[in-house]
């Protein structure tokens, strides 16, 4: 008896260190449980280490004929415990550490009660059947630690209710502060280019008067609330937000808090496919954002993407502008002369007709087309147009945003954030304009392209081929397509290198650069892509 | 005799906040815990004041970096450590300690007993003048300069002006806002052909490692709307002055004690520091790094009482230094910058350093007959008990 309670206290204190580890996922799918359920079986994250006691205790059980002695319990325990150290703290380990709000603790919580049931359970059960059938013990057990994953995505379940009301009050509070604090609204979506632009509009509005914006890539209704409801502060005249769009309806419900009365909308691409089905449903969830400015409110809209042009069209506006580089249809910003400079590049840009010469030390076309589409907002506003260039011109890389570093002899682009065809393929173009004796690139490929990813990644590899000299293929994700991208495009395979994780992929890196090389870093993807060699579960 | 309890305060809401860690950690090695019972008080980025036991060995010990380390470990460090206050009231002779709730605690147990209030912070709310009106405020002795010297210490332009008056020299110089910013046309017809180009651009009020960079040299008035647009990422007033190849940077430190004190000069040598300063072939941007040098971290690139310089001048730096102490009224030590036109002869105020990271000890270490950093804190300890004294001299009563 006294074993057995030992083993199961050792049981808890496993599964208590164990679930922070899924807690770490399960927050990165946004506490999404059929996408952090899909995530566990693509990855195979299934329990190994207690399970293994499992068989092993169940092994000795069998050998000695069924016969539970304490010491079976004993040395399952110790096992449990050591399995327990074993685990690393999500707090403090992996890519994107896990972050302990109310929310996780409240999910912890009910998740220790249900387990806690589960375990008292097993005791009374082995208890009962004494020494009987005690090989079921052993199975109840594996099949208690195989089932952590879904306790998990039921206690949110059990909490879902809750949880509803407590952020509905949220929306409400920050709601309440947009109405007090009343800027100027300005919702920046699209599927790429909304971070970069964002991130520029903010540096150009911000020299000239207090503007509120958003933290690191927070473009959700929670994070958005959180953002308000904790920094937004009267006398902000202007407020930047960045508007993600996971789904149809999320856009809008963003919209109805903070009620923008100007727009951007960057591009509408294939970015999420897999979790819109289709490219209409992308526009669609974009078009929620050109529908909720006001009938005098503004637009400015990426010219060069006809969906954007669509957009502008379906709804139409007091002030509606275009900005781009292709001149076959009429724009009002567009950039004409870049030369390239070795710091980045100089343009010219004619707003209303207006030339004005500009400079900057962003590097990539697609960085040039978000400078249009800030520099178009910030005039639109009354802004000075030197002014705003200015601004531009003193701007540092965005960082990871194709930001350019050289060390050394070493020059290293670093586009590591959620990549996407066209960033993909300016970096491409950027590396192969780049100094260097050798082109390196080192890339997972890109994700989240549904049906596309596979063509996309190909198409990739194959532009690739002609710029690179060596490419390093992070992961299995898109392993083959981009493999078979580059061969296409004439790569020898001697210069393809492949490695499972991140980590042994950079230990490489690290180990063939030499000066003069050139670098580029492609699409760092999040822990849930390599979780599998990351973390042993 | 009984040890006096000395609060060492230090990091704050400042980009400067891993510097004065290290100004923390130096002076609290250096104190004579014979007489003084040194109590480490760091303040976060976010601005709450920690103090207990394990922070003082975490300070002396080399963990000392995972003080401003990642979220996660300074998460654990912080369940470690009381937050304390400083109450603006006078007559309660310490930090309080806060209960959980954030609400000060009452009782004799809640009391962190202070003597000496002794900031190490650099740069905004911790040098400019703000910790010191609290410190008035709360009545204890504290070290270094009152609020009034602290905050013109901060703003290059005031100091320069109040100098000025005072008969001490500086360049010419431009203030400019951030609003200016809004109307370009009339600012830049403001500052056209005031000051012959090449220019040197420079926030106004942050700490000399903020915001230079090799931006900050302009060699046409055109590229200046950017310039300045960079150093206003940073602050809301940016100097304009000229930018001489032939200037040479020599800085000295004074401090009063129970007599004043002024220190050996130093002349920063830049050797591969900042890659600006070595395209520009020009010290100047010593600027840049000055306090990462101060650190420890550039040793090797000091030289101190240079032989090159006439030690006329060198003597008229001192003289200087001592003049600008007095000007603003200093108290404890400060670090007075100056330029030294070789070509003109000629010695102009640059900046002065209210709080000089590491106490610029290491140039009383090199004066000559020279002084320890012990010796140096005792003495800032002593003329920080004898103002306060001074202070409770004042009649506060007067009848209308």
């Amino acid at each position: 008896m006294f074993f057995l309670i030992l083993m199961l206290a050792a049981v808890l204190f496993w599964g208590n260190r164990r679930i922070l580890r899924y807690m770490q996922f399960f927050q990165q799918e946004e506490y999404d449980g059929a996408r952090f359920l899909a995530w566990l079986a693509r990855n195979r994250a299934f329990d190994t280490r207690a399970s293994l006691v499992c068989a092993i205790v169940l092994l000795v059980d069998i050998l000695c004929k069924g016969a539970v002695s304490p010491w079976e319990y004993l040395l399952a325990g110790l096992a449990l415990v050591c399995m327990g150290f074993l685990e690393e703290d999500p707090t403090r380990h992996g890519k994107i550490l896990l972050k302990i709000t109310d929310r996780v603790r409240r999910i912890h919580y009910v998740f220790l009660a249900l387990f806690l049931v589960q375990v008292i359970l097993l005791g009374m059960d082995a208890h009962a059947c004494g020494r009987g059938c005690s090989w079921a013990v052993w199975c109840l057990l594996f099949l208690v630690v195989q089932a952590m994953p879904l306790i998990l995505v039921l206690s949110n379940m059990f909490l879902m209710p809750f949880e509803k009301r407590l952020q509905g009050s949220y929306v409400a509070e920050a709601a309440e502060v947009v109405r007090r604090v009343h800027p100027l609204v300005v919702g920046i979506t699209g599927s790429y280019g909304k971070t970069s632009t964002k991130t520029i509009l903010n540096d150009m509005l911000s020299a000239a008067e207090p503007t509120f914006t958003l933290g690191r890539s927070i473009n959700t209704l929670m994070g958005i609330t959180r953002e308000i409801r904790t920094r937004m502060k009267y006398g902000q005249r202007y407020a930047v937000i960045e508007m993600g769009a996971y789904q149809r309806g999320s856009i809008k419900n963003v919209c109805a808090l903070i009620r923008p009365q100007a727009a951007i909308v960057t591009a509408v691409g294939i970015m999420h496919l897999e979790r819109f089905g289709s490219q209409e449903n992308i526009f669609l969830a974009k078009s929620e954002l050109a529908q909720a400015v006001p009938a005098n409110g503004i637009l400015v809209m990426n010219g060069d993407d006809a969906l954007v042009r669509r957009m502008a069209k379906e709804n139409p506006k007091a002030q509606v502008y275009f900005y781009g580089f292709d001149r076959s249809a009429p724009l009002d910003c567009w950039m004409d002369k870049i030369v390239p400079t070795p710091t980045g590049s100089e343009f010219s840009i004619f707003w209303k007709g207006v030339e004005y010469r500009g400079r900057t030390s962003l590097s990539g076309k697609h960085m040039l087309s978000n400078i249009m589409a800030a520099f178009s907002m910030a005039c639109v506003l009354g802004q000075d147009p030197r002014h705003m260039l200015a601004v531009v011109a003193s701007l540092e890389g965005v960082e990871n945003r194709l930001q350019v570093k050289r060390t050394g002899g070493l020059t290293e682009l670093r586009d590591a954030f959620n990549s996407n065809p066209v960033g993909f393929a300016s970096a491409l173009d950027e590396l192969s304009r780049a100094k260097a004796s050798r082109r390196i690139l080192i890339t997972p490929g890109m994700v989240e392209l549904g049906t596309q990813q596979a063509v996309a990644n190909g198409a990739m590899g194959q532009k690739a081929a002609s710029v690179c000299d060596e490419v390093i293929v992070v992961g299995k994700t898109n392993r083959e397509s981009l493999v078979a991208g580059l061969l296409k495009g004439g790569f020898k395979n001697e210069h393809i290198h492949l490695y499972d994780n991140r980590t042994a992929a950079f230990d490489f890196l690290r180990k063939m650069q030499q000066d003069g090389d050139a670098i580029l870093i492609e699409n760092d993807l999040p822990d849930l892509y390599e979780a599998k060699t990351a973390a042993n579960f | 005799m009984q040890r006096k309890n000395i609060a060492i305060l230090f990091g704050g809401r400042s980009v400067e906040h891993e510097i004065s860690v290290i100004t923390a950690r130096e002076a609290l090695g250096a104190v004579d815990t014979l007489r003084y019972n040194p109590i480490p008080v760091y303040v976060t980025r976010e601005g709450r004041w920690m103090c207990g036991p394990v922070l003082r060995d975490l300070m002396l010990g080399d963990n000392y970096r995972r003080i401003f380390a990642r979220d996660a470990v300074k998460t654990q460090l912080e369940a470690l450590l009381d937050e304390v206050v400083l109450l603006p009231k006078p007559g309660v002779g310490g930090l309080v300690k806060l209960g959980r709730n954030g609400v000060p605690l009452s009782g004799k147990k809640a009391l962190v007993p202070v003597d000496v209030l002794f900031p190490a912070f650099h740069g905004t709310y911790g040098e400019d003048g703000c910790m010191q009106g609290l410190f008035e405020l709360s009545d204890i002795a504290y070290a270094g300069c009152n609020p009034l010297a602290s905050s013109i210490g901060m703003h290059k332009h005031l100091a320069k002006g109040l100098l000025l008056a005072g008969g001490v020299d500086s360049l010419p110089g431009l203030l400019v806002h951030k609003d200016e910013m809004k109307n370009l046309d009339a600012l830049m017809r403001r500052i056209a052909g005031k000051i012959p180009t090449p220019l040197f651009v420079k926030p106004c009020n942050l700490g000399s490692s903020v915001g230079i960079s090799e931006i900050s040299i302009v060699n046409s008035e055109e590229r200046l709307p950017e310039t300045l647009s960079y150093v206003f990422r940073y602050d809301e007033s940016a100097i304009i002055e000229p930018y001489l190849t032939t200037l040479r940077e020599l800085q000295v430190a004074v401090c009063e004690g129970k007599t004043i004190h002024v220190s050996a000069v130093e002349a920063p040598k830049v050797k591969g520091v900042n890659t600006a300063a070595a395209k520009y072939g020009t010290n100047m941007l010593n600027a840049g790094t000055k306090n990462v040098r101060d650190a420890g971290l550039f040793s090797s690139s000091r030289e101190f009482d240079p032989q090159d310089v006439d030690p006329a001048v060198l003597d008229l730096v001192r003289c200087s230094g001592k003049r600008v102490y007095d000007i603003l009224g200093c108290g404890g030590v400060v670090r007075v910058d100056f330029f030294y036109d070789t070509k003109a002869n000629k010695l102009y105020f640059n900046e002065i350093n209210t709080l000089p990271g590491s106490l610029s000890y290491f140039l009383y270490e090199r004066r000559d007959p020279p002084m320890l950093f012990t010796v140096l804190i005792d003495e800032i300890i002593h003329s920080a008990l004898r103002c306060h004294a001074q202070r409770d001299n004042f009649n506060r009563t007067y009848v209308f």
